[in-house]
């Protein structure tokens, strides 16, 4: 079966250590170009989203964004995890006067959204689930990250 | 049960409400209502209010006419998702 998205530990960085959300996402870009998952146009495209639709969500106990543009950006389907050294500031989703400290970025390259819902509702099902985000904060290993994101999509 | 509508958007129509729409469908569906989501961006919601009953948004959305509008992240997140869930049934029942 094709798988639902290509996960890859070479766009999984733990202990990022980034003053600026644009410079986590530009950060994860430059990987995220380099393996050819996105397009050169993609970091211009997600920085001007996100200033737009601001895309911080404040889960129960910790912060995480989700910043993402259009699928003429992207090549191949796939999700670059940032696990953040210290929280940078994101503007809520809906919500851009509120602010969110974001202790994970979650940069989504989505293809074609159809097929990627089923990524897309395993996201916010983790999103969901105190103990899986409580694990990939405390990940020592990007293989950990790797493995419960990769149970997780592709089974 | 008459069909009813919603309208559910987010700011490219990429990511969010493509999973709030599924999420919002499952639900409803559950509970025995007979609804059709459909899912736009933040922009095209003027055009597309008209017909609905009931508009959920992850983003500040205008120009809704009298349609209620939800907006949340509740569908995201799951902090307040049940009673997000109450509202959309109260306005589906009105």
């Amino acid at each position: 079966m094709e798988k639902f998205v290509h996960l890859d530990e070479d766009i999984i960085c733990l202990d990022v250590d980034k003053k600026t959300n644009e410079d986590v996402i530009t950060y994860m870009f430059e990987k995220m170009k380099k393996k050819n998952y996105v397009k050169e146009s993609f970091l211009k495209a997600v920085l001007s989203r996100e200033k737009v639709y601001s895309t911080g969500l404040p889960l129960e106990n910790m912060g995480v964004a989700i910043p993402h543009t259009d699928p003429e950006h992207v090549n191949i389907p796939t999700v670059g995890v940032a696990v953040l050294r210290e929280p940078v500031t994101f503007q809520m989703m809906g919500n851009p006067s509120q602010s969110v400290e974001v202790e994970i970025v979650f940069i989504l390259a989505i293809k074609d959204p159809s097929k990627q819902l089923t990524m897309l509702e395993k996201l916010m099902e983790m999103f969901q689930n105190n103990d899986e985000m409580f694990k990939l904060k405390n990940a020592r290993e990007k293989a950990e990250i790797y493995k419960i994101l990769d149970n997780k999509f592709n089974l | 049960m008459a069909q009813k509508k919603i309208l559910v958007c987010c700011g490219t129509a990429v990511a969010t409400s493509t999973v709030v729409a599924k999420k919002i469908e499952e639900v409803l569906k559950n509970k025995g209502f007979n609804v059709a989501v459909e899912q736009c961006k933040a922009a095209e919601v003027p055009v597309k209010a008209e017909n609905a009953d009931v508009i959920v948004t992850t983003t500040p959305v205008s120009n809704v006419g009298d349609v209620p509008v939800i907006q949340t992240v509740s569908f995201l997140t799951g902090v307040g998702i049940d009673d997000d869930i109450n509202k959309i049934i109260e306005y589906l029942n009105k």
